[in-house]
């Protein structure tokens, strides 16, 4: 115990000394000196490490960035990707839901789904060729429609596709009625997607902007009460016993892609059987 | 290409005639035989994928390949004459279809047909034809053999 309080007196005055001897002694200001002198060097050591460092690490950091925008990019393109995707998909049922609804309002008809796969490439003719044919059980003369309205008629069927003739072609002639007033014409197509012509309406019928077109299914060639289009400008002849309205058609013809077959409607023939 | 290729049918319901353009620049440059070759192939092409009667395409196409051929090389280049000369193919071409249309049997109503669709398609074919047969000068050029001396 004498010799630990022993040991411990001897560090306290043996640190005090060392103390007052540095604060007064030479070797003091020897030190103090050597500070002086090395402080602009450490300094300068200090600035060129800096410097160094810097540069690193930004260098560091644009390796990083560099990784992490090739992964957020794809990741843009990954989410670029499901966008497109999820409006495909909210378009697809947009169109499902519209077909639907035009279902819905003809129960009594058979409708089966196909796809324009391609265009008339003669300008003269307006036509189109869907993916379903005789094995689908299309037949020519089926009607053919969308959820917003009459598209044509089937003209040819191959096994796996069929063509159609669009309401827009010029030999293409539709029995059309008002929907509004009951008068009743032919609608012809105009070769243009955005308009066709209903003549032969009796003078006697008044016409406004807006009515709806319906076919009438007159002529045992198309189901009754669908929709053709509506009424946008009508020209009357004073002596003449008929008027003619020019319709913008309701089936957007530029954008045909998922058209209905109506397969259970049998168009009359009027021809004579011997 | 041409029934496909344009996904939609345009607001003014007006394609361009991508294999008249290339069977007519191609018989103005080769002449009538070759010309009359891709005629047939691009007309049997285009009548089986068409409503319209069989052989309607194909004799369009081969009429004006034949008389794109006559004028081979005549005058070569893209003067005034040739520019004529595609025009009036273009046109051939136009009322040569609505004529074996009409001929077949399709119930057609010229005036409109000439109004909605010959004219519109003329002046679209006869605006792209120098560009088309610029393509086919060089192409045919380019598989001619170097001359050496």
């Amino acid at each position: 115990m004498r010799r630990v309080v022993a040991l411990v007196a001897l560090i306290v005055i043996l640190g005090g000394a060392s103390a007052l001897l540095f604060q007064t002694s030479p070797l003091a200001q020897i030190e103090a000196w050597a500070n002086q002198l090395l402080t602009p060097a450490q300094w300068a050591l200090a600035q060129v490490s800096n410097g160094v460092r810097e540069p690193l690490a930004t260098l560091n950091e644009a390796r990083d960035l560099r990784q992490e925008n090739a992964r957020l990019r794809q990741q843009l393109e990954q989410l670029a990707l499901v966008e497109s995707q999820a409006w495909a998909l909210q378009w697809e049922n947009q169109q499902l839901r519209a077909e639907l609804g035009f279902k819905a309002n003809f129960p009594e008809l058979a409708f089966l789904p196909a796809e324009v796969i391609s265009f008339d490439p003669l300008n003269p003719i307006q036509g189109v060729v869907i993916d379903k044919g005789s094995e689908d059980a299309v037949q020519p003369g089926m009607t053919v429609v969308t959820a917003q309205g009459l598209v044509g008629r089937v003209t040819r069927v191959g096994s796996k596709a069929a063509q159609v003739v669009l309401a827009t072609d010029t030999t293409s002639a539709v029995g059309g009625v008002i929907v509004s007033s009951r008068a009743r014409g032919i609608v012809y197509g105009q070769r243009r997607p955005d308009h066709l012509l209903m003549r032969f309406i009796p003078s006697s019928e008044q016409l406004t902007f807006g009515d709806i077109v319906m076919t009438s299914g007159i002529g045992g060639n198309f189901p009754q009460n669908i929709p053709i289009g509506r009424v946008v400008a009508v020209r009357q002849q004073e002596v003449a016993m008929f008027q003619e309205a020019d319709i913008e058609p309701s089936v957007d013809f530029t954008h045909l892609q998922r058209v209905l077959v109506i397969t259970n409607f049998t168009p009359l023939s009027l021809e004579i059987e011997h | 290409m041409q029934a496909a290729w344009w996904p939609l049918i345009p607001p003014w319901g007006i394609r361009p005639d991508l294999v008249m353009l290339l069977v007519v620049s191609w018989s103005l440059v080769v002449g009538v035989s070759g010309g009359l070759r891709w005629a047939l192939i691009g007309g049997i092409a285009l009548d089986l994928i068409s409503i319209a009667p069989m052989g309607v395409a194909t004799g369009s196409l081969a009429l004006a390949a034949f008389l794109g051929g006559l004028w081979r090389r005549r005058p070569s280049g893209l003067g005034p004459r040739r520019l004529g000369q595609l025009a009036i193919l273009a046109a051939l071409y136009q009322i040569t279809t609505l004529a074996l249309l009409a001929a077949a049997g399709w119930p057609l109503d010229w005036r409109v047909s000439l109004q909605q669709a010959s004219l519109p398609a003329t002046a679209l074919d006869v605006a792209l034809l120098p560009v088309v047969y610029s393509i086919a000068e060089r192409i045919h050029r380019l598989g001619q053999p170097a001359i050496q001396w």
